[in-house]
């Protein structure tokens, strides 16, 4: 073997070396990679390992497509490192201006998705502006970005005598538009 | 001198009570106090730019006695100072169906509903208006005005009391009244083309105005009393649907035929 055909073979060698470590990693990083739920929105799961940032009465602040600010705070957050822009948030708020209203929204836990710019709350779940009803439900979805409010659980408003109870809920800032989906009931009352 | 005038004052009392009494038996709706119940199975809509509320579904709308069901009900709003909702305008499209304490309009396409005025609009090719014994049908558009307790027939207007008669016009207006909490029919009147048809003769005039109490109908203008072939003519005719007899008589009013009673007896039928 002469000596240039040495170094060739040395060459090839550690260039087949790199290549058998850099898949290596490429698979052991698979993995380790955490499965994410379907739609990030409807994630309820925790990630039980690898905590990377507890805050502490956090507050995101941001502007939505139509330069319309936005605020998501809550008692606490927590961010696992394989995903780090989403919050799990406990005892969340928002406020979100919407179109001329501004919304009020708390619950008992929430996810806020920093990069799509949207929020999910649930549990004890209520939500107001300041001319309209006040709506209580379980379970309610915002998109900062598209300005539409949602939820498919049994949605309750009430303002001074007036009730409304329905299955569902849609709040569209484009139309002005409050649609309570599914089975709904109206009581509009005087006051006295 | 003064037990006249003691009598005069008790006479007046009364006189002013009873008139008190008959303004009563005029439909109560009690609309003002009323809240609104709207119930959909497809969802209600609000929109706010518009101030209505859309509700889409079987929807229903109540009232205190009042009812309106179809396919889809708009409500439009004022919104007053304290930002409370009052309703002023009712719209249903499709399949409507208006109940008043007993009394129904069914076959509308669209009802228009006008909350201040206490006053409906139907349209419809098949309105039927049902109260008790009474019908009222429509090709074209009835009209409700619930406090005033008057409905309004228009187009091929035809009502129908049991088997006892059938009344058509181009027109046809009821008097309603409350009894009960049911709504009865006090007057029929009839205008343009009418004709009453009863068991045993068919009645025509211009115009007609029937009694619901006294089950006399007055006739008015080109009357004609038509019993198998025989007929009689004149300008005013009563006829009385309980006893079965017809009287041509002279016209109430001076017009230029009051006295003309022309009569064509069928020597045929009367062998």
């Amino acid at each position: 073997m002469t000596y240039s055909k040495f170094i060739k073979t040395v060459k090839f060698f550690f260039l087949g070396v790199s290549i058998v470590m850099l898949a290596l990693i490429f698979i052991n990083n698979r993995q380790n990679q955490v499965k994410i739920p379907k739609s990030k929105f409807t994630s309820s799961q925790r990630f039980d390992s690898s905590v990377s940032q507890v805050l502490v009465k956090p507050v995101f602040v941001g502007l939505n497509n139509k330069e319309k600010p936005f605020k998501v705070s809550a008692s606490k957050a927590t961010r696992y490192k394989e995903a780090s822009d989403t919050f799990y948030l406990e005892n969340p708020l928002g406020e979100i201006t919407f179109g001329k209203e501004k919304y009020f929204l708390s619950g008992n836990n929430g996810v806020y998705e920093k990069n799509i710019q949207k929020l999910k709350i649930n549990g004890d779940v209520k939500f107001k502006n300041l001319n309209d009803l006040n709506f209580s439900t379980t379970e309610v979805f915002f998109d900062f970005k598209d300005q539409v409010l949602f939820g498919d659980k049994t949605v309750r408003g009430i303002k001074n005598n007036s009730t409304i109870v329905s299955q569902g809920i849609k709040i569209f800032n484009k139309e002005n538009k409050i649609i309570f989906t599914g089975k709904t009931k109206l009581l509009l009352a005087n006051e006295k | 001198m003064k037990n006249n005038f003691k009598k005069f004052i008790l006479l007046l009392f009364i006189i002013v009570n009873f008139n008190f009494t008959v303004a009563q038996q005029v439909i109560t709706s009690s609309k003002e106090n009323e809240p609104i119940e709207i119930n959909a199975d497809n969802g209600i809509e609000w929109h706010k730019n518009e101030k209505k509320y859309v509700a889409t579904g079987n929807a229903k709308a109540v009232s205190g006695g009042l009812s309106l069901e179809s396919e889809q009900i708009e409500a439009f709003y004022d919104e007053s100072e304290n930002s409370s909702m009052d309703i002023k305008k009712v719209i249903a499209k499709k399949n409507v169906i208006i109940s008043d304490k007993k009394m129904m309009i069914k076959g509308g396409n669209f009802a228009e509903y006008n909350v201040k005025k206490d006053y409906f609009k139907v349209n419809g090719k098949n309105l039927v208006l049902t109260s008790e014994l009474n019908t009222l049908k429509s090709n074209n558009k009835m009209e409700y005005w619930r406090e005033k307790g008057v409905a309004v027939a228009t187009g091929q207007a035809e009502a129908q009391k049991r088997n006892d008669f059938i009344v058509k016009a181009d027109k046809l207006v009821w008097n309603l009244y409350e009894i009960d909490k049911k709504i009865k029919v006090k007057k029929i009147i009839g205008f343009n083309n009418v004709s009453i048809r009863s068991n045993n003769e068919v009645a025509f005039s211009d115009k007609g105005i029937y009694n619901n109490i006294t089950e006399v109908c007055k006739l008015f203008g080109n009357v004609k009393l038509q019993r198998g072939d025989s007929f009689l003519t004149g300008e005013y005719a009563e006829v009385d649907l309980k006893s079965g007899i017809s009287k041509i008589l002279p016209a109430p009013k001076k017009g230029p035929n009051e006295s003309k009673v022309r009569a064509l007896i069928d020597k045929e039928s009367k062998n």
